[in-house]
């Protein structure tokens, strides 16, 4: 993952903007063919809409039995000018109801609880990024001792923070010392530095843990990202 | 009913059937309707490269290509290791017994980007409370794998005090830094929320 920026605030409210990354475990499998070349993979067309299963039953009077017969009898189900062709960058739009192409759409969303009752509806909400504003992302205050976090939360997504000269350097060392002598993870967040974080336009909010190591001069500062407190499943699910 | 897992770290055995949890189950979930002028429900779909067909979901496949871009069939295909040797498949945890390793540094497990969450199910409530007090003390990781794969997950084993839950995932390889490294800029790109709530996020 290429390098991003985040706009902090340290524990005595000095901001900077600082470079963080995320991690893509290296594969350690690959797959060849018999020459121990790399294979690779790409997509290809099965069937268009005209030869789903849908519209072949309406197409034999909606009767599936015909259409088995119809599938014994002949190929209805396939395309010679598509099956098999390779696609590339598809377009996607959407359909109605009668497979017409729709320009004007309107969206609702409906939320659910862990029963799968309906609660509420609402207009769909898009969450725009907030770790690059003016105002940074906050110190909480609130300290979290990792022996007692560790098993709360799912620390799901980890980003490491790094600087970008001297200055950044010093900010996040000591932000990685006190938390290290701490053995405690900081609360950052937006608001007043408890509210959710999210990385990129129409992204998942998530709570960020801080947490910092020390090895001798140098240091290590990693965000936890969690959206899910460790808790045991509802007794129905 | 699922399949259990049998657990084996050298002087403790027990057996446990696994269930996923995830955001869905814990806090509820949303779904977009989207409806076209008049009314009617839509769904999304793709087009062909040249516009003229609609393709549903279920109407395309991946077909695998040899370095020439010719269909070549899966079983002329061999998974090889970084070295260029032939892979063994890790086996499922379902098939075989799964041994723990005690894990030497809480660390170690917080250095995992999580994939999956599953929560333990156990027949003997006894081996459930038995495990939960060695896990207080002490965690366990082993390799994960759902089905017989050539890569296996990192697992670990924690509790809460009252479950037993796997966080699977892949350890990240965390690199320390000293002044010395200056990482070079690349480009890049309000809540006044006080609550302190999981299940609006």
């Amino acid at each position: 993952m290429a390098d991003r920026q985040i706009h902090l605030s340290n524990q005595k409210n000095r901001n900077a903007l600082i470079n963080y990354k995320g991690f893509v475990p290296q594969k350690q499998v690959l797959y060849v063919d018999s020459h121990n070349e790399p294979t690779q993979t790409k997509k290809y067309i099965k069937h268009t809409i005209n030869e789903s299963y849908e519209n072949l039953l309406g197409a034999y009077e909606d009767d599936p039995n015909k259409v088995a017969n119809a599938l014994v009898d002949g190929d209805p189900e396939v395309n010679l000018e598509m099956l098999g062709r390779y696609m590339n960058q598809a377009s996607r739009v959407y359909i109605n109801s009668d497979q017409e192409i729709v320009f004007q759409i309107s969206k609702e969303e409906f939320v659910y609880n862990p029963k799968g009752e309906q609660v509420e509806a609402r207009e769909p909400r898009y969450l725009e990024s907030n770790i690059n504003l003016e105002k940074p992302l906050l110190w909480s205050g609130k300290s979290f001792p990792i022996k007692d976090i560790y098993n709360k939360f799912v620390l799901t997504r980890k980003y490491q923070l790094m600087h970008t000269d001297g200055l950044t350097f010093d900010m996040l060392f000591d932000i990685a010392k006190e938390l290290h002598d701490n053995k405690s993870m900081m609360l950052i967040g937006s608001g007043k530095g408890t509210g959710p974080v999210i990385f990129q336009d129409g992204g998942t909010p998530f709570r960020v843990f801080l947490e910092g190591r020390i090895q001798d001069d140098k240091y290590l500062l990693i965000m936890h990202l969690s959206n899910l407190e460790l808790k045991p499943l509802p007794e129905d699910s | 009913m699922a399949r259990n897992i049998q657990f084996n770290d050298g002087d403790f055995s027990f057996s446990a059937g696994i269930v996923k949890v995830d955001r869905k189950k814990v806090y509820g979930y949303s779904s977009i309707k989207v409806t076209d002028k008049d009314n009617k429900a839509c769904s999304l779909v793709s087009l062909s490269d040249d516009g003229s067909y609609i393709l549903p979901s279920g109407s395309t496949g991946i077909a695998k290509l040899d370095s020439q871009e010719n269909y070549i069939e899966a079983s002329g295909i061999k998974a090889v290791n970084l070295e260029g040797e032939l892979a063994t498949k890790v086996p499922s945890v379902f098939d075989e017994e799964v041994k723990l390793k005690k894990v030497e540094s809480l660390t170690d497990f917080l250095d995992i980007n999580v994939k999956s969450i599953y929560q333990l199910f156990f027949e003997e409530e006894k081996k459930k409370s038995e495990l939960i007090e060695k896990l207080n003390n002490q965690l366990y990781e082993f390799i994960f794998n759902y089905r017989a794969d050539y890569e296996g997950d990192d697992a670990f084993l924690i509790t809460d005090g009252k479950e037993v839950y796997s966080i699977v995932g892949k350890k990240c390889e965390f690199e320390y830094l000293g002044l010395q490294e200056i990482i070079v800029e690349d480009s890049e790109e309000e809540d006044e929320d006080d609550d302190f709530d999981f299940g609006m996020l």
